[in-house]
């Protein structure tokens, strides 16, 4: 699936992402502010809860010292003169109907008691649903040694006792003291007291709504715990008692600033859940105690997460939504696109007729299909253009071969030509140039001594070349057939093809007719490249004269012929510009220079087979891949020894013969020698001779390098070595015209060391060991042969005696 | 090429081995003005190793020789083989560089 890389699947990942990016910072940020907001909220709860519950508590004890105070003025008003029964209707009024009084005591210091009243410490309290009465003084006034009758003496105020256990019950205190009379006569009487019930306390701070975790609790000023969800430490331990009992610095802290009476809200850990909480406290205007309430900030957390936890869910399904919105959305858009891909990958495949999605609107997908469809269009137009020129093209080549076949049909290809003629090899070849070109060659036996070669090349390509060239050849055939002299021949040739030359083309010619006698060669040109025959002794004889115009552009052109002869050995080497001419990549020629020098080479040793094969090969080496312009047409024709049969006499064996060809270049000159030591050693001839020959190529060649050249381009320097009787060297080169026999100073021999010149020294050596040699120039090359000494000719049997 | 020196007293022997043709004679002119440049004037060289010799090589050696005369000091040549005397005595060398048998009869013109 390569899904992944689809458009539709890109936007909706990137749509998807972005936004999931954008709800996921918002859900953090909302939780992170709802965190702050809910933490506000709870210690704003806790302090108002606290004080909420203080100003209950205060409430209720206000009623109850209203009770109490309203008890003490009714007293103090009427001056203690009231029965002592009234009193104690008073008493039993007031428990009656305050369901928080437990008792009240009316106690009186001894001495003081009003008249008719019995009982020093009159106290009446509930017991169970009825009301109980005892007389707290005794015998020995035991109630005046009581805290809550002594402090609110000396303290001279109405005092809230420290809360106590009584029968069970946790109970306070308030204790209002009485005086008598004003001014300097007022005096203590006694005191009215009035037990509370803490039963409610406990009841309404375990109904604050401070959470599961969260709890009240009430203290004293000095620290002891009134009302705490763990009874244990009520009044038994103060949050110092605690502190100090658990190492705990922090909650002595805390402790210190709770009694100090100021509101306040502190984190706090709780000893009794172990959670992290916050801690509000107030004291109370009624009593000296403190009231705290403890939320725990774990409560707080979880209505956070569970917050946060809705609010991610209400974000999730709203993502999905967007999936499924954002995937509708990105297909409806992509599916144009998505058509069209399929339409163009039927297209591609070659399908030209495939339809294409029919475009909607006027967007970018619309008209990228109307492109296409031009495209395709045009694409249809084309090929159709293209068949029909690769058919017209297909015609012309047909014509093309028609006209190739021409051509190599009417040129002979039977090999050897005169089988029985052992005194003749011949060998004929063209290699067509991708265009059909005019050249052609022709060989055909006069009589039984006489053969007439010939090679021409037509202006021009194609079907009127291949055209022109047979005619040609007709006429040079039918010329032969009444005259045998070829510039007769070429006369008669020129005229007829004149004749009615419209196109005015022209054909270059070459005829000779050979006498395989004694090979003598009679020729006549009309403008061709100049033949060249290779001698075997390797030397070259280049056939330039005479030469006449071209065939076939002006009537009665003159032609004259030219007579040369064929050295037994000798090669006769036929060709077109389609040799010379031969370009390489860098556009330069083959030419008659590397001609020569390819056919110096391969000497006249192989047969005109090898031969011919031998150039072909090196002119296409040359061309290395470059395209051919023109077609390649060569002739060769060797005159061997003839052998008759009346004659057996055996032909010698060909001498061993080195062929080589270095460049001017001392390194190469060193190759060249080396080269030489191996083929001497092959033939294990004696170490003078190898001397010799080594000694005698070193002195020969170092003087060409040196003194040959007046240019820095590389030249080929040829030899051939041949160990026959006489046993000889061959160098040519083609270097400026230097005879070393006439021209080379000879050295001075006589004469002290310091004064004798450096130089001309090896040519007079190799002369003194008893070289012979013969100076000659030839086709501007400087040919210098060698015959070494007879003492050293090796001793080969080059004659089988029978 | 190669090349041995042995000294002997006051007199350096030079072994060569190889062919003292266009591309050796420069070596071995080179190693003798060498050692002609560390002072060794009086010079012995031993061509038994050498097979052949071109004019190159002769005329190398006529340089050498040519150096260590000009510097005062005297140069011999022992130890030929036939065709290298050969080709000395063909280009009349052998009648300006002092050639000797073998190397005791070369340290013995050194001897006053």
């Amino acid at each position: 699936m390569k899904q992944c890389h689809s458009i539709r699947v890109r936007m909706q990942l990137s749509v998807l992402s972005v936004t999931g990016l954008i709800l996921a910072s918002v859900i953090f940020w909302s939780y992170l502010a709802a965190r702050q907001r809910l933490e506000a909220d709870m210690e704003a709860r806790a302090i108002s809860l606290a004080e909420n519950a203080a100003k209950q508590i205060d409430a209720q004890f206000g009623l109850l010292q209203g009770v109490v105070n309203g008890m003490a003025l009714t007293l103090e008003a009427q001056d203690f003169l009231m029965p002592f029964d009234a009193v104690r209707r008073m008493q039993t009024r007031s428990i009656e109907k305050n369901p928080g009084i437990f008792g009240v005591c009316v106690a009186i210091e001894p001495g003081e008691e009003p008249e008719g009243w019995m009982d020093l410490a009159a106290y009446e309290y509930r017991e169970g649903d009825r009301l109980a009465y005892v007389d707290l003084a005794g015998e020995n006034h035991a109630h005046t040694h009581e805290d809550w009758f002594t402090l609110p003496k000396h303290l001279d105020r109405p005092v809230w006792s420290e809360p106590y256990e009584w029968e069970g019950l946790l109970m306070v205190t308030y204790s209002v003291p009485l005086f008598r009379g004003s001014g300097d006569q007022r005096r203590f009487i006694g005191v009215i007291t009035c037990d509370l019930s803490l039963d409610w306390l406990d009841r309404m701070i375990a109904e604050l709504p401070l959470g599961e975790n969260g709890y009240g609790l009430l203290m004293s000023r000095n620290g002891t715990y009134i009302s705490h969800p763990d009874p244990n430490i009520v009044l038994n331990e103060t949050v110092f008692s605690i502190a100090e009992a658990r190492n705990d610095p922090a909650l002595r802290l805390t402790g210190q600033q709770m009694v100090s009476g100021v509101p306040g809200i502190v984190p706090f850990s709780s000893f009794v859940t172990g959670e992290i909480s916050w801690l509000a406290y107030t004291p109370l205007q009624s009593a000296d105690w403190i009231m705290a309430a403890l939320i725990s900030r774990d409560e707080m957390q979880a209505a956070i997460l569970q917050l946060s936890r809705r609010q991610a869910a209400i974000g999730a399904m709203g993502m999905l939504l967007l999936c499924l919105a954002v995937g509708g959305i990105a297909r409806s858009i992509t599916r144009p696109i998505r058509d069209l891909r399929d339409a163009a990958e039927t297209l591609a495949a070659g399908d030209l007729e495939a339809s294409l999605p029919p475009p909607r609107g006027q967007d970018e997908v619309a008209v990228l299909t109307q492109r296409f469809a031009e495209m395709r269009d045009n694409l249809k137009r084309h090929i159709e253009d293209l068949r029909e020129t690769t058919a017209a093209r297909e015609r012309m080549h047909s014509e093309l071969r028609i006209a190739h076949d021409i051509q190599m049909g009417l040129v002979p290809k039977t090999f050897p030509p005169v089988p029985m003629r052992k005194d003749l090899d011949l060998f004929a070849a063209i290699e067509p140039a991708r265009e059909v070109g005019g050249d052609f060659y022709d060989f055909f036996l006069l009589d039984d001594k006489r053969m007439v070669v010939a090679i021409g090349d037509v202006s021009g390509k194609g079907v009127p070349a291949a055209l022109f060239m047979a005619v040609t050849r007709s006429f040079l055939r039918s010329a032969f057939r009444s005259d045998a002299d070829p510039a007769e021949v070429m006369s008669h040739v020129n005229n007829e093809l004149v004749d009615g030359n419209d196109s005015c083309m022209f054909v270059t010619l070459f005829c000779a007719v050979y006498d395989l006698r004694d090979g003598s060669l009679k020729y006549a040109n009309a403008g061709h490249n100049p033949p060249l025959i290779q001698h075997p002794e390797g030397h070259q004889e280049w056939i330039t004269k005479p030469s006449g115009t071209v065939a076939g552009v002006m009537e009665d052109s003159p032609y004259t012929a030219g007579e040369t002869s064929l050295p037994e050995g000798a090669v006769l080497v036929l060709y077109t510009d389609g040799v010379t001419e031969a370009m390489n990549p860098d556009e330069a020629l083959y030419d008659e220079s590397r001609l020569a020098a390819r056919l110096v080479k391969s000497g006249c040793t192989g047969s005109c087979r090898e031969m011919t094969e031998d150039l072909v090969d090196d002119i296409r080496s040359f061309a290395d891949g470059a395209e051919q312009s023109d077609d390649i047409t060569i002739l060769m024709l060797k005159r061997l020894v003839a052998k008759s049969a009346e004659d057996p006499s055996p032909k010698p064996t060909p001498a061993p013969c080195h062929r080589f060809r270095f460049e001017n270049r001392m390194e190469a000159l060193e190759q060249a020698m080396n080269d030489g030591d191996s083929f001497l050693e092959s033939y294990e001839v004696s170490p003078t001779l190898a001397y010799f020959v080594r000694l005698t190529l070193e002195e020969l060649a170092t003087n060409i390098i040196k003194y040959g050249y007046d240019d820095q381009e590389p030249h080929a320097i040829e030899g051939i070595l041949e160990l026959g009787q006489p046993a000889t060297l061959i160098l040519t080169d083609d270097g400026h015209p230097f005879n070393p026999l006439t021209e080379a100073p000879t050295p001075t021999l006589e004469g002290e060391v310091e004064d004798r010149p450096i130089g001309g020294l090896g040519l007079h050596m190799i002369q003194e060991m008893g070289m012979q040699l013969a100076y000659r120039r030839e086709h501007d090359r400087n040919i210098l042969r060698v015959v070494f000494p007879e003492s050293v000719w090796p001793d080969f049997p080059t004659d089988s005696e029978p | 090429m190669k090349f041995t020196n042995t000294k002997q007293s006051d007199v350096m022997l030079v072994a060569i081995g190889g062919r003292l043709d266009g591309s050796g004679a420069p070596e071995v002119e080179a190693h003798c003005r060498g050692l002609l440049e560390r002072g060794d004037v009086r010079q012995v060289l031993d061509l038994a190793e050498v097979e052949y010799i071109s004019s190159a090589g002769l005329r190398s050696l006529l340089v050498v020789a040519k150096q260590i005369k000009s510097a005062g000091g005297v140069l011999a040549l022992c130890c030929l083989s036939p065709m290298v005397r050969e080709v000395m005595s063909i280009s009349g060398f052998d009648k300006i560089l002092t050639l000797t048998s073998d190397r005791e009869t070369a340290l013995a013109q050194f001897t006053p």
